[in-house]
């Protein structure tokens, strides 16, 4: 390795806080931003040594190792990963789910199965398809799809992120820094965390730059970067994950054995 | 589609009245940002000023007993059971005292609808208060209770409301409006006002000269009509009288009663009251519902329609035996005005602001929200209208 770290990364507006000051921070840092579907490849092919991945892929892939601290995750309502319904979720018996995020996706699995009970019809949402022509009893979008869909003859709008703090107690974890297996991060470990810190204090500067892009009010950006989506990864974000884990592997939407909480340990990889 | 929202989305923002269909077309719309931002257009044109209010008061229920029966309620009790109670006088001056000691002005005091208590002792009552505590504001009876008082009295309702004016009420909070349509009052609800009851208390309560404040609870069995004829029989009025101060919305919560009914979420609650900001053109204020929503989701709220964090409640009951409750320090509806990017003042149920002196503009991190972060004020970036 020529001490390059390539990390990847999707660009959205609850990602800037991680990546705004990585570069500054670690100038090894080579940052590439993706779209969500080519993050967990170009790790796996190792073309990317850290990717910001949807937490289902860090299960799948089952090898990589996460970076301590830092997700993104809510302790309540997400407000952008939403079920919308036509009916009560009970009585859901088809849903089309945005192949966006195969993390929320799951979710919604878990919660329609496990938590109601219900058997419903899956199929996949492609990003390409209006939302609004679908026919399933419900449809599940994600980020900005989910709060720009307009969806007439929904009666009602579920917020995953809420259902699921409601229901277990528990932070959801939808993304982790996972860390290709043998790459050594050297000096750049700890730049992570404290890009962390350093975005989350920017949030405002962040906010008043990125609002106008977005067509929204800096004030409701910045609120939504500190308030909304949290960016922990402490003792309860694990238990988060660990539960998750142990529902998406029951419905066989994981694979089984998975250890969940394996830390990027740079004294292990010096070690080998 | 879109093209129709926009169009009704830029008639709101600017300012002209929107009609019933188009309200109806808004509640099905699901674009949470397109709302929020005509919301919080409309909002900024009505409230330039550089600060967002709050009240300080205390929720007191004089009695669990009640006659209605309502099915979403975990509240009422009926007369001889064990846990039914009314409130000594020692014990209501004892939460007055209190809520005085907090810097509070206003106590909310809403009960059952008590079978046989008389006209009388509410009088008595509120003389009884208005004499010890003159400065504080008795803001009491929903419009339920009141109906139920002229039925059980045998009073004209004017008559009723006259008395108890002139015994010291001071303002009528919108409680038991849940959603102001018979068909959706008959399923919720077995011995309550109904819609034209409703609104005749507030009617003729504001010809006395009374201000009210008025709500909605939806996610229950209504459908996206019903909310917004709710909304609009809202608008009649207050275009008749002028009497509402304030408008509130919050979603069912689900628990005992109720507890199959599919919870609506934060989404829902933005989405909701984002539209009643547009469709109510005529009430003045609108307050976040953060004591059912949450902190975080009542500090975003603001940016969706919302002006006022609402109360500092010292104590809230009946919403708290459903099981959902959230309690804030008064320093942290503060901060959570304050690092939204607004100064926070203290209001009273007229929304005349009575802090002694405007603060002065926010510092960083004065004081946070518990588990909310540190933020650098100076970055804040609130940005005035966006009108589209
Ligand atoms: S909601 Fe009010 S009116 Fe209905 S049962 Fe409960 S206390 Fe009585």
């Amino acid at each position: 390795m020529d001490g390059r770290i390539r990390v990847g990364a999707v660009n959205y507006l609850n990602t800037k806080p991680l990546i705004e000051g990585l570069t500054t921070l670690a100038p090894e840092i080579e940052l590439s931003l993706d779209l969500p579907s080519r993050l967990a490849d170009r790790l796996a092919d190792g073309d990317l040594d850290v990717g910001l991945i949807p937490v289902v892929e860090y299960f799948r892939a089952g090898r990589y190792t996460l970076i301590p601290d830092v997700s993104i995750a809510s302790r309540g309502p997400v407000l952008s990963v939403t079920l919308f319904s036509r009916v009560p979720w009970a009585e859901i018996q088809s849903v089309a789910l945005d192949v966006g995020s195969r993390t929320s996706a799951a979710l919604a699995q878990i919660l329609l199965r496990t938590k109601y009970g219900t058997r419903p019809q899956v199929q996949s949402l492609p990003i390409d398809i209006p939302a609004d022509d679908i026919a399933t009893d419900a449809v599940l979008l994600i980020g900005d799809r989910a709060m720009r869909a307009c969806l007439p003859g929904f009666a009602f709008a579920y917020d995953l992120g809420q259902e699921w703090t409601d229901w277990t107690g528990l932070p959801f974890v939808y993304a982790v820094w996972a860390v290709r297996d043998g790459v050594d991060l050297g000096r750049a470990e700890g730049a992570f965390a404290r890009a962390k810190e350093y975005g989350l204090a920017r949030a405002g500067a962040i906010a008043a730059r990125e609002a106008p892009h977005l067509g929204l009010d800096p004030g409701y950006c910045r609120r939504y970067m500190t308030n909304i989506i949290h960016y922990d990864l402490g003792p309860r974000e694990l238990a988060g994950l660990e539960q998750y884990y142990a529902f998406a592997r029951d419905l066989g939407l994981a694979p089984e054995g998975v250890s969940v909480v394996r830390y990027h340990r740079p004294d292990l990889v010096q070690s080998r | 589609m879109s093209a129709t929202i926009d169009r009704i989305l830029s008639k709101a923002a600017n300012g002209e009245r929107i009609t019933f269909d188009e309200g109806v077309e808004l509640m099905a719309c699901h674009d949470l940002h397109k709302l929020g931002r005509a919301a919080h257009a409309v909002t900024s044109r009505l409230h330039p000023e550089p600060y967002r209010t709050y009240n300080i008061d205390r929720n007191v229920n004089y009695t669990n007993v009640c006659a209605a029966v309502c099915d979403f309620c975990a509240f009422y009790r009926k007369n001889h059971d064990a846990d039914a109670y009314v409130l000594s006088r020692e014990e209501l001056y004892q939460k007055i005292e209190e809520t005085i000691a907090l810097g509070g002005d206003q106590i909310l005091m809403q009960g059952g609808m008590h079978p046989t208590l008389k006209l009388e002792w509410y009088e008595d009552l509120l003389r009884d208060l208005r004499s010890r505590f003159s400065s504080v504001n008795l803001h009491a009876f929903s419009p339920p209770e009141i109906w139920h008082f002229h039925k059980i009295n045998k009073l004209p309702l004017e008559d009723v409301l006259r008395r108890l004016k002139a015994a010291g009420l001071g303002s009528i909070p919108g409680g038991g409006g849940e959603i102001l349509v018979d068909r959706v009052r008959k399923e919720l609800t077995k011995n309550k006002a109904l819609t034209d009851e409703w609104l005749e208390v507030m009617r003729v309560w504001h010809r006395l000269g009374g201000k009210s404040t008025c709500t909605m609870m939806f996610g229950h069995i209504e459908t996206a009509a019903e909310r917004i004829e709710h909304l609009d029989r809202l608008r009649q009025l207050q275009d008749e009288t002028g009497g509402f101060t304030a408008f509130i919305c919050w979603t069912m919560q689900p628990g005992h009663k109720m507890a199959d009914a599919p919870a609506a979420g934060s989404f829902e609650y933005l989405r909701v009251q984002a539209i009643s900001r547009l469709y109510l053109d005529n009430i003045p204020n609108i307050q976040s519902s953060w004591v059912t929503q949450g902190a975080k989701i009542g500090q975003i709220a603001l940016f969706f329609g919302a002006n006022d964090m609402g109360s500092l409640m010292i104590e809230e009951n009946v919403v708290a035996s459903a099981g959902t409750v959230h309690y804030l320090t008064l320093e942290q509806i503060k901060a959570s005005i304050r690092e939204a990017g607004w100064v926070p003042r203290q209001r009273n149920v007229f929304y005349e602001l009575i802090d002694e002196r405007p603060p002065t503009a926010p510092t960083a991190a004065a004081d946070r929200v518990g588990t909310t972060r540190e933020v650098n004020h100076a970055e804040s970036g609130r940005s005035l209208p966006v009108v589209n």
